[in-house]
């Protein structure tokens, strides 16, 4: 099993939770619509493979996106030290990546990437091996979201990204002259979502 | 009569003449409703190779299904037809054979050709399916002949050689087989520094072309995985189609156009496994007790081998990046059960089946270990042969055909996708306008259709016409075609969509419904002609120095982001107007400088030039036009009387003083 990235995708998107989720090839691509209190944001979420050699892929699809986030399992302490590399990777991306991420017109309003660390498998208490303190303090020590989730238990799904579409929210506040992807005046909010492991 | 979920397409994707006969739907009920005994909690319905169909396909797909029967039908008969015309033209023999396979040729001939009819009865077949026949230990076979003695003997056995009648085709095959090795070894020269060479399979003379004088050209000596010394494979850098491949062998087979088009027309399901051992070359492949021989290493390393598989599971991803031993070996397990995953074949004997073909493939050929999706192809082709025949399919497969596809840097992949990027821009300049317009870019999408070989990505009777015609040819010329054709078919579509989350889902549900896989192969094949070997070469030739230096920058350990500049900022290149994409084939050379030049060049003079240099200085390209196609982005805001805030915007966010003055 992987980390349960394309299962906490599906759990989001579809609220279907398999056993045995087929291995994800390249990357697969899902969409949907959060509302939370300050606008309406339109997830569209790149579910990236989880071998690591797939990784060489895996600019294309983080290029440009408003927000990342970066899966392990807690039950396996190996996926947490990936998930760490993959947290500097992207952070330098963001950092440095700045001219590219120019083609995405939702970048404009959120320069910053907004990226979130995910524990997930929560449901595995008992063969945990990554402390919850651990991941925490990680992802505060990189200005992350933190949260354990359960794709399995559905635990945590939703705030996950209810919590992620906020941040995006008020990282790009309403702004009349603001720009759309659709070029229309409205008040949604697009953002490009990357999901990575750990 | 069609309907469908995705209503933007339903105009585009229904165009098959023959009419549906609702009274069909019924047989699939039938099938369906017994597979669910056997079929795991989640899954639904299931098509007649065993495969899931998606709850929004479920509809479609028993539309189809009737077409799919009447088309069978057809081509059995026709294949059929071919293989007596072929036998009778053939009396005098080719090949000497032995006298035992002579006698076992008269009556597996028969078998064969009763089971073609019986291959167009899917019910049949699906129960030959679920019970699983190919997957059997070797341990347990001997029950299931028992318990089955209805099925035929040979196909139960772990190494089986295909039916007499496929022979001529086999041989016809088998000489490109060989034509590779040549290649391979010539190739060794000039394939530059490609970092992971598949290690050279040891090919020996096996069945009965002892009369060839091809024997030269095999290398005779049994070759060990692991000592054996890495050298080129042949599949990147080959010229010529398959039908050039075997062009000299021309006057030898005289049906072989006819054997083309019947191949395009696909593939019998009952001939199919045998068939697509015969395209592969797989008996001139084949050294026998090989495959056991891989194996045997396991027992070798004796009774740890289960904590060691267990060990990697917790750590397996670790020892792949530091290049431990079987350090593919969890992520094996891993997928284990992620492979076609309530598949009624796919019971504890077949995934240990997949587990044993794919650790001996890694052992075979551990520059590319086990990558995640050959345990798609390899639980197919466990579904359509015996195992070790299985084993010699996938790895002609991942040797020749995906050469350089799945190794540690997956080199090839990443040029296939620049390839196919440049090819889409030339032949739908308007769809690629539209996708630029959105954001998006065509490698996010067609990434994963190449590296699954369109598994998982269309509809399985489309999947394995695909694979039909790709396993003939010899190369991945069909990936091409096919994604062309999925892309004329699907952008009249696609050019509606307004934002880049609708495109890409439109894409991929569109491509996932493509469920006239007569229209989609003929479309590929035939209007894609000019889209052949040469050309794919030419193009790849062109792209892959860039490929390779961003992967040789990351290999030096430099700076984590840059890992991205050579797929993802050669994609931009494409982004801009015509203009670039001639800059681009003109610039051939300069593309090894690519990454310097862009890594190095943000301060303000430069881009200064580039800007007002416009088109003329090769010296920061990619740059150069990213800066053209900031300007068309520019400009586009701009119109949009957004015009102060942006500026405001870039400005303050990028510092990027020059654009805006220049703007």
């Amino acid at each position: 099993m992987g980390t349960g990235k394309t299962s906490l995708v599906l759990r989001f998107v579809k609220g279907q939770f398999f056993h045995h989720q087929e291995a994800t090839i390249g990357a697969a691509f899902f969409t949907q619509i959060l509302s939370v209190s300050e606008a309406t944001v339109k997830f569209d979420i790149w579910d990236t493979a989880g071998q690591e050699r797939y990784h060489s892929l895996a600019p294309m699809y983080y290029r440009g996106a408003a927000a990342a986030i970066v899966v392990y399992d807690i039950s396996t302490m190996d996926t947490f030290a990936r998930a760490k590399k993959w947290v500097q990777e992207l952070q330098k991306q963001g950092e440095e990546d700045a001219v590219m991420t120019l083609n995405f017109q939702f970048i404009l309003r959120n320069p910053k990437l907004v990226m979130a660390l995910v524990g997930n498998k929560s449901d595995l208490d008992s063969k945990r091996e990554v402390q919850v303190e651990e991941g925490e303090e990680f992802a505060q020590e990189n200005g992350m979201l933190f949260m354990e989730t359960s794709a399995k238990t559905a635990e945590n799904v939703n705030e996950l990204f209810y919590e992620i579409a906020k941040k995006l929210a008020t990282a790009s506040p309403p702004n009349p002259s603001g720009v759309t992807l659709n070029h229309e005046e409205t008040q949604e909010r697009r953002g490009k979502l990357f999901c990575c492991i750990g | 009569m069609r309907s469908s979920s995705s209503t933007a397409a339903a105009a585009t994707i229904s165009t098959t003449n023959k009419g549906v006969n609702p009274v069909i739907a019924f047989e699939h009920k039938r099938f369906f409703k017994k597979n669910l005994e056997v079929t795991e909690e989640f899954i639904t319905d299931r098509d007649a190779y065993g495969f899931a169909v998606r709850p929004q396909h479920v509809q479609r797909y028993r539309e189809y299904a009737n077409i799919y029967k009447e088309e069978e039908e057809e081509r059995s008969d026709r294949w059929n037809d071919f293989l007596e015309r072929q036998a009778e033209s053939a009396q005098l023999p080719v090949n000497g054979r032995p006298s035992e396979e002579g006698k076992e040729t008269s009556h597996a001939a028969e078998d064969g050709d009763s089971e073609v009819k019986k291959g167009t009865e899917r019910d049949d077949l699906c129960e030959r399916k679920s019970g699983s026949d190919n997957l059997s230990e070797n341990d347990t076979e001997k029950e299931k002949v028992q318990s089955a003695p209805e099925k035929k003997v040979h196909r139960i056995q772990i190494w089986t050689e295909i039916r007499p009648s496929l022979q001529a085709i086999e041989d016809m095959m088998s000489v490109r087989v060989k034509k590779k090795g040549i290649l391979s070894k010539d190739e060794q020269k000039t394939s530059q520094g490609k970092p992971l060479t598949p290690t050279e399979d040891a090919r020996s003379p096996k069945g009965a072309s002892e009369e060839d004088s091809d024997d030269e050209f095999y290398d005779a000596e049994r070759s060990d995985p692991v000592q054996d010394s890495p050298t080129s494979g042949s599949g990147s850098t080959r010229t010529g189609g398959g039908a050039d491949d075997a062009a000299p062998t021309e006057s030898l087979f005289p049906w072989k156009e006819e054997l083309e088009v019947l191949v395009r027309g696909g593939v019998p399901m009952a001939l199919r496994g045998e068939l697509w051992q015969a395209f592969v070359g797989v008996r001139a492949r084949r050294v026998e007790n090989y495959y056991q021989d891989l194996l045997a290493n396991e027992t070798n390393c004796g009774n740890n081998t289960e904590q060691q598989s267990l060990q990697s599971d917790s750590k397996g991803s670790t020892t792949e990046s530091i290049g431990g031993p079987e350090k593919w070996k969890g992520q094996i397990e891993k997928d284990l059960p992620r492979t076609f995953p309530g598949h009624p074949a796919l019971d504890d004997d077949g995934r240990n089946a997949l587990r044993r073909l794919l650790t001996a493939y890694a052992r075979h050929n551990p520059s590319v270990g086990y990558c995640q999706a050959m345990n798609f192809f390899a639980a197919l082709l466990l579904l359509l042969m015996p195992e070790e025949n299985a084993f010699w399919t996938l790895m002609g497969i991942i040797d020749d055909y995906f050469d350089g596809y799945y190794s540690e840097e997956m080199i090839e992949s990443q040029v296939d996708q620049l390839v196919f990027e440049e090819l889409v821009r030339e032949r739908f300049p308007k769809l690629v306008n539209h996708l630029d317009y959105l954001g998006v870019q065509v490698a996010w999408v067609t990434g994963p259709w190449f590296l699954s070989i369109f598994m998982n990505m269309l509809p399985w009777e489309s999947v394995l016409r695909v694979w039909d015609v790709l396993l003939y040819e010899g190369n991945r010329v069909m990936l091409f075609r096919t994604a062309l054709a999925l892309m004329e078919l699907y952008g009249p579509a696609l050019v509606t969509t307004k934002d880049a989350g609708d495109a890409v889902t439109l894409l991929q549900s569109l491509a996932g419904s493509t469920f006239d896989s007569s229209q989609l192969v003929l479309t590929a094949c035939m209007g894609y002609q000019n889209v052949n070997e040469k050309r794919l070469h030419d193009l790849r030739e062109k792209h892959r120095s860039a490929v390779i230096a961003a992967v040789e920058e990351r290999s030096k350990g430099l700076q984590a982001w840059r890992d991205s500049q050579g797929l993802a900022s050669k994609l931009y290149n494409f982004k801009q107007d015509p203009k670039s994409m001639i800059m681009e084939t003109n610039k051939t050379k300069a593309n090894g400088d690519l990454s310097h030049s862009e890594s190095g060049s943000t301060n303000s003079d430069e881009v200064l030039i580039s800007l007002t240099g416009d088109a003329d200085t090769g010296a920061v390209p990619v740059l150069q036009e990213q800066v053209v196609w900031l300007k068309v982005e520019l400009c586009r805001l701009l119109e949009e009387k957004r015009s102060a805030v942006l500026r405001l915007n870039l400005y303050h966010l990028y510092g990027l003083h020059v654009l805006l003055y220049a703007v």
